[in-house]
């Protein structure tokens, strides 16, 4: 069994564990009721998503720094993930706003700023696609860093944006201890899982790439 | 990792959670909620006959609508955590088919060489 | 001391290009006031009576006109540069990159300016915001409009020192260049917010209101005017 393969499986049965915590352990909070148990893998895939964007802020700079395709695939490759699990936060984050506040799209700091960032991203992937093979290394890690950069600013400011003068931040719930531990068994495996989505998506990222020496090299056999 | 196995871990995920969302979550209406229920519903009506009888009518009705009202959350509930699992399992779908076919194109290519050496 | 002379040639370089035919200028002035009469014809004939609404109108007319006219120059600036590889020529003879970028920050940021000093006070006449500002504003007009520039000088400094790394990458893209703004845009979310909080403020008290939006401009036009300075290296060379 491969590591991938291995972190795979862990990540499925940790999904299952934190599906059984999220539905019959945790218990039943009383304003929003049975609705509430979309946070867990909501918060958990916002949390993800700024981890990935995080992994391809890191890897941007050390490919400028050391000049290796792998952590240029690394970046891409994140950054793909956590579009993907922007998508998650994107269509959980309205089901929830609609049952508790009536409406489909509330300008919650947290939530404005993860999709500012994923704007960001889907620009650089777009960008990136649309470069020249030679030249798209350096421009998109370019890309990769100044996105994040903007992430404090852009937090800060609509959190001023929202709140006026007095930004508040004590609107963490104080969850009990059965909510707690089911949060984190639940942030713990979208973790494992987008470690396991990388490893795979970096392993088709590499056959892509030995398809094309491969071709390259027929070509010059012809 | 072999496309068959992915099937089977997505339909089983299905299967478990389905399970769970089905039979763990019992109705979830105490004892309080219904009394709080009754006497809004007493208020209401106003009526001033026959009280057991009415309660009884009244409790039944209160009843039904927490029903609908849970029905109604878990329909949230339900369509939260399908799509949740539906994006994952999508892209994960993706990602096997991508690799499949990578994985066919770099054999026939080799095998081309091959050939011709 | 070279370094200096250095960037005033290269800044020289750019604005005689950007001036050399005047239609360039013209063309953004002109485009400008186009997209500030759409807005009003949208909005009007009756503007909002309350000055507080008809701020908010007006800085997000200005906002949004000022984030167009710095996408169009900003990709036209950068297709001249390479157009017959003209970067690649400057670069052989042997200029830092970072002058290059600082060089290009200011001349784009002296266009941009120029641009905006013509167009806020034509745009503020169009949305009529004098018969609504208070009598005490109205006696210290031009104060309140050196003021409103000093702002939006701000934000613009903002917008260049992010935008000429952004289109100095997207104009590798062949004939892709309207990528430019699905990158900018998401970029200057803070800087549009922020200018546009401060511009309603000035039109409505006159002041800032507070430092917290002023400084969120100066923050984010630090930050990129140094992280973008740090990398554009990396955007000449590929």
């Amino acid at each position: 069994m491969t590591r991938t393969q291995l972190i795979g499986l862990l990540s499925a049965i940790l999904l299952f564990v934190a599906i059984y915590c999220v539905f019959s352990f945790a218990e039943i909070e009383m304003t929003m009721l049975e609705v509430q148990k979309i946070f867990y893998f909501h918060i958990s895939s916002a949390f993800t998503l700024f981890l990935a964007f995080g992994v391809t802020f890191i890897s941007s700079i050390l490919y400028l720094i050391k000049r290796r395709d792998k952590y240029d695939t690394i970046a891409l490759v994140s950054t793909e993930i956590g579009i993907v699990f922007g998508v998650v936060v994107f269509t959980t984050g309205p089901i929830w706003a609609r049952f508790a506040w009536n409406t489909w799209w509330n300008w919650e700091p947290r939530l404005t700023s993860a999709l500012i960032l994923w704007l960001t991203y889907i620009g650089y992937l777009i960008l990136r696609s649309a470069l020249a093979e030679e030249k798209k290394r350096g421009y998109s890690a370019v890309l990769g860093i100044i996105g994040f950069l903007n992430v404090p600013i852009v937090y800060f400011s609509v959190e001023l944006w929202k709140g006026g003068l007095h930004p508040d931040t004590s609107t963490k719930m104080n969850l009990p201890p059965t909510m707690q531990i089911a949060w984190l068994i639940s942030w713990l495996a979208l973790t494992l899982l987008y470690l396991f989505l990388l490893m795979f998506r970096y392993r088709v990222e590499q056959m892509k790439l030995e398809l094309e020496t491969i071709q390259h090299q027929q070509m010059g056999e012809l | 990792m072999h496309k068959g196995l992915w099937i089977t871990v997505l339909i089983v995920f299905g299967l478990v959670f389905g399970l769970f969302l089905f039979s763990q979550i019992p109705v979830a209406i105490t004892q309080d909620e219904v009394s709080i229920a009754v006497s809004d519903a007493i208020a209401e009506t106003n009526a001033q006959v026959d009280e057991m009888e009415v309660e009884q009518l009244v409790t039944q009705k209160a009843v039904g609508k927490l029903e609908a009202r849970q029905k109604k959350r878990l329909k949230f509930l339900v369509s939260a955590y399908f799509i949740i699992w539906l994006i994952f399992s999508l892209y994960a779908l993706h990602l096997a088919k991508m690799q499949n076919q990578l994985r066919k194109r770099i054999e026939q290519l080799h095998d081309g060489l091959q050939g011709k050496e | 001391m070279e370094a200096f002379r250095q960037i005033g040639w290269l800044i020289h370089k750019d604005l005689a290009l950007q001036f050399r035919t005047k239609d360039m200028l013209a063309l953004i002035i002109v485009f400008s006031v186009l997209v500030v009469l759409i807005f009003c014809f949208a909005f009007g004939p009756i503007f909002p009576e309350k000055l507080e609404e008809r701020g908010k109108l007006a800085a997000s007319v200005l906002w949004g006109t000022f984030l167009f006219a710095g996408i169009i120059t900003l990709n036209r600036s950068f297709d001249i540069e390479r157009m017959n590889g003209a970067l690649h020529g400057l670069r052989l003879t042997g200029v830092d990159a970072s002058y290059l970028y600082l060089s290009k920050v200011v001349s784009i940021f002296l266009f941009l300016i120029l641009l905006e000093v013509v167009v806020t006070p034509i745009a503020l006449q169009f949305l009529d915001i004098l018969t609504v500002l208070p009598v005490a504003l109205q006696e210290q007009l031009p104060w309140l409009l050196l003021k409103l520039i000093g702002v939006i000088a701000i934000g613009t400094l903002g917008f260049c020192a992010v935008g000429v790394v952004v289109s100095g990458i997207s104009t590798n893209t062949d004939g892709k260049e309207s990528l430019l703004s699905v990158v900018l845009l998401p970029l200057t979310f803070p800087v549009v917010m922020a200018g546009a909080k401060c511009t309603v403020s000035l039109l409505t008290t006159g002041g800032l209101g507070g430092n917290f939006w002023i400084s969120v401009l100066i923050v984010y036009s630090l930050v990129f005017l140094a992280s973008s300075y740090l990398l554009f290296e990396f955007v000449v060379e590929g």
